[in-house]
């Protein structure tokens, strides 16, 4: 649980850059980007709009409710979107440009591994704790996915680059998918791992 | 009609498929089309034999198989591929990948989602119904995933540019997602009205 203040402080960041992006995208304010601001809005919006409805599901019963760490994951998150369209970034294909897409999805998946864990663990679901790591796994691929299609109808509707169509060869989604799979399933995996060791620490210490 | 009968039923429709396929491979029969006859028979081949072993898995745990709507959505799926490809659909009708993409998203999905329901109803799983429907949406997504990363894979080690053009992966992949949620949608929301009345114990 987290403060009052502190998510204050985090919904007026991310009301901040929904705003600015909405401005941009209309026309009201002309910060340079090197895509559409429509996108980056979207993700942004759409990012907070999560957190907020995984909060509203958890208060609809008496369980904890989404943690401060995911608020600054988000928000961290929707910022270093904001850098990559505001500043000059490696290039797509860049060793960056991987790391990037693995790290996003690890973050998202380390969010919807506690939700699922916060859950089961408020008896709300039950399942084996391999089957939760591979259902956050698969779960956290859906959310990529959807950013895949932020990334096709910004190229489709605005003829960004976002999916590198300009370039002869270029590697479009299927690379950015490929590091998507490796950054949640190192995540899911460990995750795993460290909540195994500590149910098998718990069962020594009854004993 | 019974699971099993039904099943019978269509493992014959995957049987005559392979037949077929295999009979066109070796040269005793002479039909043409767009692709290869060995890719579509390691495709059948892949998806029939994967939906026994979970079939037979679920089995050796003490529970029921898939029920026979999983068979059918599988053999739909491969069939719309198959007719693509002899009738030569996937270049005379300019939507037709789309629709393939649509039709094997949804048939995976829908093996999902029985496997999923199956685990449910023994108690391995407890999970509300929409999470079900959900969870087999996102798996039947991955799938999809992989499909095109092995695209990716061919792309980049043979060069024979499986992939097409930089909008291709992405538009296969919305049309599996979509074809997913439809079908998945309309099957759980069929089967959860019935549940209010009897049902047959194997659907």
């Amino acid at each position: 649980m987290c403060s009052r203040r502190f998510t204050i402080v985090i919904r007026c960041l991310f009301a901040g850059w929904v705003v600015v992006g909405l401005l941009n995208s209309i026309g009201l304010m002309h910060v340079h980007a090197s895509h559409a601001w429509a996108g980056f809005t979207v993700t942004a919006a759409c990012v907070w709009g999560a957190l907020e409805w995984l909060n509203a599901i958890l208060r609809r019963r008496p369980l904890p409710t989404v943690p401060g760490w995911a608020y600054v994951l988000g928000i961290a998150g929707v910022t270093w979107n904001a850098m990559d369209y505001l500043l000059p970034v490696p290039a797509r294909g860049s060793v960056y440009d991987k790391f990037v897409y693995a790290l996003a999805a690890a973050a998202v998946a380390s969010v919807v591994f506690w939700m699922y864990h916060t859950l089961h663990e408020g008896n709300v679901i039950h399942i084996p704790l391999r089957t939760l790591g591979f259902f956050a796994f698969v779960t956290t691929i859906l959310v990529c996915t959807l950013y895949k299609f932020e990334e096709y109808f910004d190229a489709k509707l605005f003829n960004s680059d976002r999916l590198m169509q300009g370039v002869p060869g270029g590697l479009n989604a299927d690379e950015h998918f490929l590091w998507n799979v490796v950054g949640a399933a190192l995540f899911t995996y460990f995750a795993v791992r460290v909540m195994r060791q500590r149910a098998h620490r718990r069962t020594n210490a009854k004993k | 009609m019974s699971n099993r009968t039904a099943t019978n039923w269509v493992r014959a429709g995957f049987a005559a498929w392979l037949t077929f396929e295999l009979l066109n491979w070796v040269g005793i029969l002479h039909f043409t089309l767009d692709f290869s006859w060995l890719g579509l028979f390691l495709t059948v081949t892949v998806l029939w034999v994967a939906i026994e072993i979970v079939s037979w898995r679920l089995r050796k745990a003490g529970l029921e198989s898939l029920p026979w709507p999983a068979y059918l959505a599988g053999l739909i799926g491969t069939s719309w591929d198959a007719l693509g490809d002899v009738a030569r659909l996937y270049t005379r009708i300019y939507h037709y990948d789309k629709i393939a993409h649509f039709m094997g998203g949804g048939a995976a999905a829908l093996v999902v989602f029985f496997l999923y329901r199956q685990l449910q109803r023994s108690g391995k799983l407890q999970l509300p119904p929409p999470l079900v429907a959900f969870l087999a949406i996102c798996t039947a997504n991955f799938i999809g995933v992989l499909y095109e990363l092995e695209e990716f894979s061919e792309t980049y080690t043979l060069k024979n540019n499986r992939m097409g053009d930089a909008f291709d992966t992405s538009t296969d992949v919305l049309f599996n997602l979509l074809g997913a949620i439809t079908l998945v949608s309309i099957v759980a929301y069929v089967l959860y009205r019935k549940k209010r009345t009897s049902l047959p114990p194997h659907v």
